[in-house]
């Protein structure tokens, strides 16, 4: 199978620290793959993903995504890139709250002619495909139509933002702890409809938590400290692992 | 740019009130420039057109600026007068078209009564082109008719017809009234928001008369005041006058009467252009002009901070913002732009609103401000100086715009797609 993502040698330290919080020899994802990251609250997780998303520049290392080396390209480039390829969800707050649910959803293709173009080939219209999705995420658009997204549930919000991760069908889905605010019977419903879509289209899902109850469905499990030799874990966090 | 549009719009709408006052406060620094600019172009060119279409103001010899005060504002006296004589005598040059001559000196109730001849009713002009007409009745042709402002009219509720006596001395409270010789209100001129509507006018022969009995400035004395009638029969040729108005026939000869005039032997005059040395007075008065300015561009400005303030206090809570943006593929650059937006549309929604306020108002208040200081502000054209001060206005803030759009860009630089909170 196809490697879709391929991190080599990979060193990073925030500006401000002296020690490598990441320096990761090898991390391959396939195409189509569930990947499953987790590690203690710290162990720079969220900053790997943004290494990943373009956001973040290592300071040396190299970072593969669809046979591009993003290394290599500015940031402008990657930022195009992140919007044509990449589609995120995050713990929570993850709407824009001056727009509604529909427009939220949206939005992802007015960063990217390439997932407006996908849109296209697929649905008459942006919010034809905006509400198909929100329906395959068991949400009715016209009751989001009427309301504010600050009056929608967690829950719910967490289904506008996949939706909007899906839209225009990117190849890699990044989540940020994307249950971990929703309660446990909700959480497992959610992670039912975000495998059920990322299979329809082969989509890579890379998805970090705390939460190990969760892991087992995933592909392929990581602890993030196994991978990562860079040890800057206090004497407690690594009692906690 | 749609989208950049459609999110600095959803940004404002998702804080209405800090944006209304944002752009309230804006509107009225807008409202308060560009109407202070009015009413100072209006008031400069109401007071520059008190007088027009005279060459020269002839004097006796004093300051230019209080001989065109008393002459023309009626405000303050002269030291001197000048003779009768060389009034005659440059009456006669054969370069001078016409003269008004001008005899100050008396009142009534406050307002200042001008001596002049009938040359004033036909000659005078202010604003530009515009000549003294008559609201009602007719100009002084008996002895004891006096001729006033719509002013003085309307203050004192007079009508063609009616009985005044004249004081002597040119005191609000008068010392000593000519109340044996009264006047018959011959007529009322028009609205001309000059001094002329505070004036009240007689001939000049009237003025000897009022005076022919007086020795020694002083009242006649009980039984030796000439009665009103005799004087009709009288030859009333009167021994000064305070000034007098000049037309030349070719305004190219104006310096060459003007230096003849100052350099007169017989008796030392002055006489002067009357458009510069408004221009000098009004170079004076501007100074409470400067600081009305002044005061509007610190509203101004306090409207800018208030503008940055309202943008930096949503910082913090819109990191998330950004960094969802920045997830979708958003440019670092459109961060910073969208701060740009949000400012340059507070704006626009700020002045267009000061410039409707501003309409509405001079609609309504400028009729009042006709009638009461015939000030003319006219409805709202902009000129030069507006669309000056409106694109400052526009740079103004997108400078400081560029204040909280660092400051996001920079936020959402260390962000990245993390934000804890
Ligand atoms: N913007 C930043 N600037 C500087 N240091 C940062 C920044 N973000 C994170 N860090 C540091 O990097 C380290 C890893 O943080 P990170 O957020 O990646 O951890 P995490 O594994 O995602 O934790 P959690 O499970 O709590 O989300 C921490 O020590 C943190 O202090
Ligand atoms: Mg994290």
């Amino acid at each position: 199978m196809d490697i879709i993502l391929n991190v080599e040698n990979l060193k990073f330290s925030w500006p401000d620290s002296a020690e490598l919080l990441l320096d990761i020899e090898s991390f391959k994802v396939r195409k189509g793959e569930k990947i499953f990251l987790h590690g203690p609250s710290g162990s720079g997780k969220s900053t790997f993903l943004n290494l990943i998303a373009g956001v973040l520049t290592p300071q040396s290392g190299k970072i593969r995504i669809l046979n591009k080396e993003l290394t290599e390209w500015d940031q402008q480039a990657r930022d195009q890139f992140r919007g044509d390829h990449m589609g995120f969800i995050f713990q929570m707050f993850n709407l824009l709250p001056y727009f509604s649910a529909m427009d939220n959803v949206t939005i992802a293709c007015e960063f990217s002619k390439i997932k407006l173009g996908r849109v296209l080939q697929v649905s008459s219209s942006l919010n034809a495909e905006a509400e198909r999705l929100l329906q395959e995420l068991k949400l009715n658009p016209n009751i989001l139509k009427n309301k504010k997204i600050v009056q929608l549930s967690v829950g719910q919000q967490q289904r506008v933002a996949t939706a909007r991760a899906l839209m225009g069908r990117p190849e890699i889905i990044i989540a940020d702890e994307p249950t971990s605010a929703l309660d446990a019977n909700i959480r497992s419903s959610f992670l039912k409809l975000l495998f059920q879509e990322c299979e329809k289209f082969g989509t890579t899902l890379i998805f970090v938590s705390h939460d190990l109850s969760l892991a087992k469905d995933f592909d392929q499990k990581y602890l993030l400290s196994e991978i990562n030799k860079a040890n800057t874990l206090e004497p407690m966090e690594k009692e906690l692992i | 740019m749609m989208k950049l549009l459609k999110i600095a719009k959803g940004s404002l709408l998702n804080r209405k009130a800090t944006a209304f006052l944002t752009i309230l406060s804006i509107a009225l620094s807008v409202t308060l420039l560009l109407g202070i600019e009015r009413v100072r172009s209006g008031a400069r060119k109401s007071f520059e057109s008190t007088v027009s279409g005279v060459d020269l103001i002839v004097g006796a010899r004093s300051g230019p600026v209080s001989l065109l005060l008393y002459s023309v504002f009626r405000i303050g006296n002269a030291t001197n007068n000048i003779s009768y004589q060389s009034f005659n005598e440059l009456k006669k040059n054969e370069l001078v078209d016409w003269t008004i001559p001008i005899s100050l000196g008396d009142s009534h109730r406050g307002h200042r009564v001008v001596g002049t001849n009938s040359n004033y009713f036909k000659y005078y002009k202010y604003a530009g082109d515009r000549k003294l007409a008559f609201d009602k009745g007719r100009k002084f042709e008996k002895l004891f008719d006096v001729v006033i402002g719509k002013d003085v009219a309307e203050r004192l509720r007079y009508k063609v017809g009616d009985k005044i006596t004249l004081s002597h001395g040119s005191g609000d409270v008068s010392f000593q009234e000519h109340a044996d010789k009264p006047f018959i209100i011959s007529g009322i001129l028009e609205k001309t928001g000059t001094p002329v509507d505070k004036s009240v006018h007689v001939s000049l022969k009237a003025i000897t008369a009022l005076h022919i009995d007086w020795l020694d400035g002083g009242p006649p004395r009980v039984g030796e005041e000439i009665l009103s009638t005799k004087l009709n029969s009288m030859k009333l040729e009167p021994a000064e006058v305070t000034a007098f108005f000049v037309k030349l026939k070719s305004n190219l000869s104006v310096f060459k009467i003007q230096r003849e005039i100052n350099n007169y032997e017989n008796e030392a005059l002055l006489a002067i252009l009357p458009g510069v040395t408004l221009r000098s007075l009004w170079g004076t008065i501007g100074l409470a002009e400067s600081a009305l300015f002044v005061v509007s561009i610190l509203v101004y400005i306090v409207s800018l901070m208030g503008l940055i303030i309202s943008l930096l206090a949503t910082l913090n809570e819109r990191r998330r913002e950004m960094a969802i943006l920045r997830s979708i593929g958003a440019k670092k650059r459109f961060i910073f732009l969208v701060l740009i937006t949000e400012t340059f549309l507070l704006t626009l929604i700020g002045v267009l609103i000061g410039v409707i306020i501003l309409y509405v108002g001079l609609l309504t208040f400028s009729p009042l401000l006709e009638s009461k200081m015939g000030i003319t502000l006219g409805l709202f054209t902009p000129t030069g100086n507006d669309y000056f001060f409106i694109s400052s206005i526009f740079l103004g803030s997108l400078l400081s715009s560029l204040i909280p759009a660092w400051m996001a860009y920079r936020n959402s630089l260390a962000d990245g797609l993390i934000v804890k909170n």
